[in-house]
């Protein structure tokens, strides 16, 4: 069930975030920070509430094809 | 045997025809060496009534805690958490939570935490359900400080909707946390089986195949499915259509499973559907069918989507998947509908005297008349009482408000002080300085006749005042709350006249007019204690305290703190008043006990309310200034102190204290003769002696010995009005200071040593501000530098002593004089060194001691000392 998402946030990650989202390895891209996860529904919630109480700016989420 | 039997945990009962899942519990019970058990899982994936089977199942004490949104707050989390835990009967495990209760906010939580270093006495496994409702940051790192911290005594399962925020992908590294998530929740085929087995379906193995297909193994589709085809004829004929059915399959299942209940109870369900907790006569009242009681609890029994909220099955909630479903059925009735029923709620909480809910679904019924007088008449004392704030939404919802055709007088005055009441709520500081300016010019039209309306606008106008900062406001119209209240049988609401007797003490005690706070204290505080909420006790005793602490009378303070402290220990709804955590700054500050002081204005910093009292927000942000500047912080705090909150007429005592903390900047920075400019104004004002000290400060910058000395004998022998122990002991080093500037060693010492007698050990900051002044004269003298005060660490080893004890009261009160006299018998000065610091003949001074030790019933000067001790006079 848990699939691949890509979740676009904007800006750069301050410390506290940077230090909150290390596990994910974010990528800096211009103006944008990524990040992709194989998650399940309950996790992309999860990760999704993270995101909010950091006080990060959400852009987009998308699903992804699952890199085998 | 199992610890569900014996136990006093309320597990929830295990739904009708529960089919039980071995292979899920069995999993749980095997991770019992993890310390961390996360399920998480979407809604209707089965993860309570898991929890339930499981918990019966094993032998370990459970602590079982559901929290709801409101519980997302520190302070009433860890109080719930740990009545959650007391009933699991693991009492280390209880000290464990209290003490993470203490300070949840701040950074020192963890070291608080690492005090208690008893683990639990039993292993105790601690559920929380609804886990995702839990995303306050202090929460968070608060469990995950538990977790750390007591394994492997304690093991914490939390099951939510969403993942849980601690730091989970630590615990994985770590190989520290089991997970059952969607996928390991979704039923087997076997387990679909016996749930169809349980309520007698049997189904071809094709519409098998569709139906797992369809619900793709989700619980709550199963079950419902299964209610759904109870005693139907061909079950295989629901699935061919569900299965082609494109919506939402919980929606889809909901209304198939409304469809069969008998009509009353569909009824009650679709029309109760907005409320959060329905009882039997709330649900009669809304929808008018009688026995809604007994259909509720037979709808729990059967059920497994109302659920219970007592044993006694009086309250229930509905399950949130249902709940939905049910607004979702209300709103395709059209908004009429809606209205009517929202309207009759409105009408059964306002009988229960619960005037906010009525309010609220006035205004969601749209029904201005009854939300305007309810306005008009109640619900701005009842938030007022209760310290809540209405929503603004809602309020500004109401507006415009005009009055319609034909109304008659009352009607209008009632929609007049229902806009007045608005305008006054959703005012800002500003705004609110302005309305009141106004009111001044325009009489108040409200018909005399009509206390309860008189209450109202009276009230609006204290709100502004507050809002504005203006004291002198507020004190006049508590002055005329007070005499309509007095001229009226009852109170309009429980405790309205406590809480306005204390903005009356608050606001004379801003404006240093200190003569009349206590007893308005005293007589909230007896109003309060007789009939009020528990919130009103706690309000009045936290500005005890606050007045008790700003006059160093410390253990009348403790005392009033302790009883404040025992009533918030008793409620989860009760939160610390902000009086009461800026007493704990202030007393911090003059112990030096920096690391309390912050911890206690950081805590103000989060309570203190945008657009609230304007005194209390000024106060907040002086002790953070304050604070700054001990840490050598100036920019800082100038830039704080610039910030705070512009202060109305009536605000001496703050104006005072911040100009005094403007005054120690300017000198600071060289600017020592606009420090004196800020301080002259106050030279006949009750802060003549506070504001002299930090003169004499700038005059020393200055180099104007004679300056200072002038300012200091103003202190010690000026008009003795009563002085704080922190200021004189502020005076005797300064006065010290000029001594060793003028090369009098031996004066200096003398002086430095009277300060430390009177500072008694709990005044500790004035000796800080000086200590490299007199670093050589301490070198030369060890056995004074022994006594000098340093820092406090926070720890409060040497207040075991304290007894806190209510003293008696004098019945001859001291003079201004004697008072005078009496602070320098705690020094080792001669009756003929008192005369003379006091410009006072030898002859006088014995007649005073003479008058004090009759008044105190002392025989010597040592009994004096005590006697005035004890009785907070020194």
């Amino acid at each position: 069930m848990p699939k691949r998402y890509e979740i676009r946030l904007v800006g750069h990650l301050d410390e506290e975030a940077a230090a909150a989202l290390a596990y994910l390895s974010p990528i800096a891209n211009g103006t944008v920070t990524i990040i992709e996860a194989e998650l399940d529904q309950a996790g992309l919630h999860g990760l999704l509430e993270r995101i909010r109480t950091l006080g990060i700016e959400l852009l987009d989420v998308r699903q992804v094809r699952s890199r085998q | 045997m199992p610890i569900a039997a014996d136990a006093h945990v309320p597990l929830l009962p295990l739904p009708p025809r529960h089919v039980p899942r071995p292979r899920l519990t069995s999993a749980l019970s095997a991770a019992r060496d993890v310390p961390l058990i996360v399920i998480s899982a979407g809604p209707g994936s089965g993860k309570t009534v898991l929890l339930s089977e499981w918990a019966r199942s094993i032998d370990v004490p459970i602590a079982w805690f559901a929290p709801t949104v409101e519980d997302n707050e520190p302070r009433r989390f860890w109080w719930r958490l740990r009545s959650a835990v007391q009933v699991s009967g693991v009492s280390a495990a209880d000290e464990l939570v209290a003490g993470a209760t203490e300070d949840p906010e701040t950074a020192s939580f963890d070291a608080l935490f690492r005090e208690v270093q008893r683990p639990p006495s039993r292993p105790l496994v601690l559920i929380i359900d609804d886990a995702h409702v839990l995303t306050n940051p202090a929460i968070v790192h608060g469990l995950d400080t538990v977790l750390r911290s007591t394994q492997p005594h304690f093991q914490l399962v939390l099951a939510a909707r969403s993942d849980p925020l601690v730091p989970l992908h630590r615990y994985r590294l770590a190989g520290q946390v089991a997970e059952l998530r969607a996928a390991d929740l979704a039923m087997t085929h076997a387990e679909m089986h016996a749930v169809l087995a349980a309520h007698e379906v049997t189904l071809p193995s094709r519409e098998f195949e569709a139906l797992a297909a369809r619900t793709e193994g989700w619980t709550a589709g199963v079950r419902l499915s299964a209610m759904r085809m109870e005693r139907v004829e061909r079950p295989a004929d629901f699935v061919a259509e569900f299965a082609v059915d494109q919506g939402s399959i919980g929606e889809y299942l909901i209304d198939e499973v409304l469809d069969v209940l008998p009509e009353p109870a569909r009824r009650i369900l679709v029309e109760t559907g907005f409320l959060d907790v329905v009882t039997g006569d709330l649900a009669a009242a809304v929808t008018g069918i009688s026995g809604c009681g007994d259909i509720l609890a037979e709808l729990a029994r059967t059920n497994s989507f109302v659920i219970p909220l007592d044993s006694a099955r009086s309250r229930f909630r509905y399950h949130h998947l249902l709940g939905e479903i049910l607004r979702y059925l209300l709103q395709r009735r059209g908004p009429e509908v809606s209205k009517a029923l929202f309207s009759r709620a409105a009408t059964w909480f306002e009988d229960q005297g619960d005037l906010q809910s009525a309010f609220h679904w006035a205004v969601c019924a749209r029904d201005e008349a009854r939300a305007v007088s309810l306005l008009a008449r109640g619900v701005l004392a009842d938030a007022f009482v209760h310290g809540d704030n209405l929503a603004q939404s809602e309020l500004v919802d109401l507006l415009p408000l005009s009055v319609p055709e034909g109304s008659d007088d009352v009607r209008a005055t009632e929609i007049s002080t229902a806009r007045s009441t608005i305008a006054a709520l959703t005012a800002d500081g500003d705004s609110a300085a302005r309305a009141l300016d106004s009111i001044c010019d325009e009489p108040s039209a409200v018909s005399m006749s009509d206390p309860e309306l008189q209450i109202n606008s009276e009230l609006s106008v204290l709100i502004l005042g507050q809002k504005a900062g203006d004291e002198h406001a507020v004190d006049r119209t508590a002055q005329r709350l007070l005499s309509i209240a007095g001229s009226i049988p009852r109170e309009p609401v429980r405790g309205l006249q406590a809480c306005v007797l204390l903005a009356r003490a608050q606001a004379r005690f801003w404006d240093g007019e200190h003569d009349e706070v206590e007893p308005l204290l005293r007589d909230a505080l007896a109003l309060a204690a007789r009939d009020a909420p528990c919130s009103v006790e706690v309000a009045v005793l936290g500005m005890l305290v606050l007045f008790e602490t700003y006059w160093s009378r410390h253990v009348s303070a403790e005392e009033a703190e302790q009883r404040a402290r025992e009533l918030l220990d008793a409620s989860a709804d009760l939160t610390a008043p902000l009086t009461l955590e800026l007493a704990t700054a202030w007393r911090g500050f003059v112990a030096a006990d920096f690391q309390t002081m912050a911890r206690a204005v950081h805590r103000c910093l989060a309570i203190v309310p945008v657009e609230g009292d304007r005194a209390l927000t000024a106060a907040v942000a002086h002790s953070r200034a304050q604070l700054l500047l001990a840490s050598g912080q100036v920019s800082a705090a100038k830039a704080v102190l610039d910030a705070a909150p512009q202060l109305g007429p009536g605000t001496l005592l703050l104006q005072a204290h911040r100009d005094m903390l403007l005054a120690g900047i300017e000198t600071s920075l060289g600017r020592a003769e606009r420090a004196l400019q800020l301080l002259h104004p106050y030279r006949r004002t009750s802060f003549a002696a506070g504001t002299a000290i930090c003169a004499a400060k700038a005059h020393l910058a200055l180099g104007d010995l004679r300056g200072a000395e002038d300012c200091v004998r103003r202190v010690l022998a000026g008009p003795a009005t009563q002085v704080a122990r922190c200021t004189l002991v502020d005076a005797l080093l300064c006065e010290a200071r000029i001594a060793q500037l003028r090369n009098d060693a031996g004066r200096a010492l003398e002086v430095v040593v009277r300060a430390l007698e009177i500072a008694n050990g709990d005044v500790v900051i004035p000796f800080m501000q000086v200590a490299d002044v007199f670093a050589s004269l301490l070198a030369h003298h060890p056995t004074v530098a022994e006594r000098w005060p340093g820092p406090s660490n926070g720890s409060d080893g040497d207040l075991v002593e304290v007894t806190p004890r209510r003293p008696s009261r004098l019945l001859e009160p001291l003079t201004d004089r004697e008072r005078a006299v009496l602070r320098f018998l705690a020094t080792t000065m001669s009756t003929a060194e008192i005369a003379e610091e006091l410009f006072l003949s030898v002859n006088t001074v014995k007649t005073h001691l003479a008058s004090i030790y009759r008044k105190l019933a002392a025989g010597k000067r040592r009994e004096a000392v005590l006697r005035a001790r004890e009785l907070e006079l020194l």
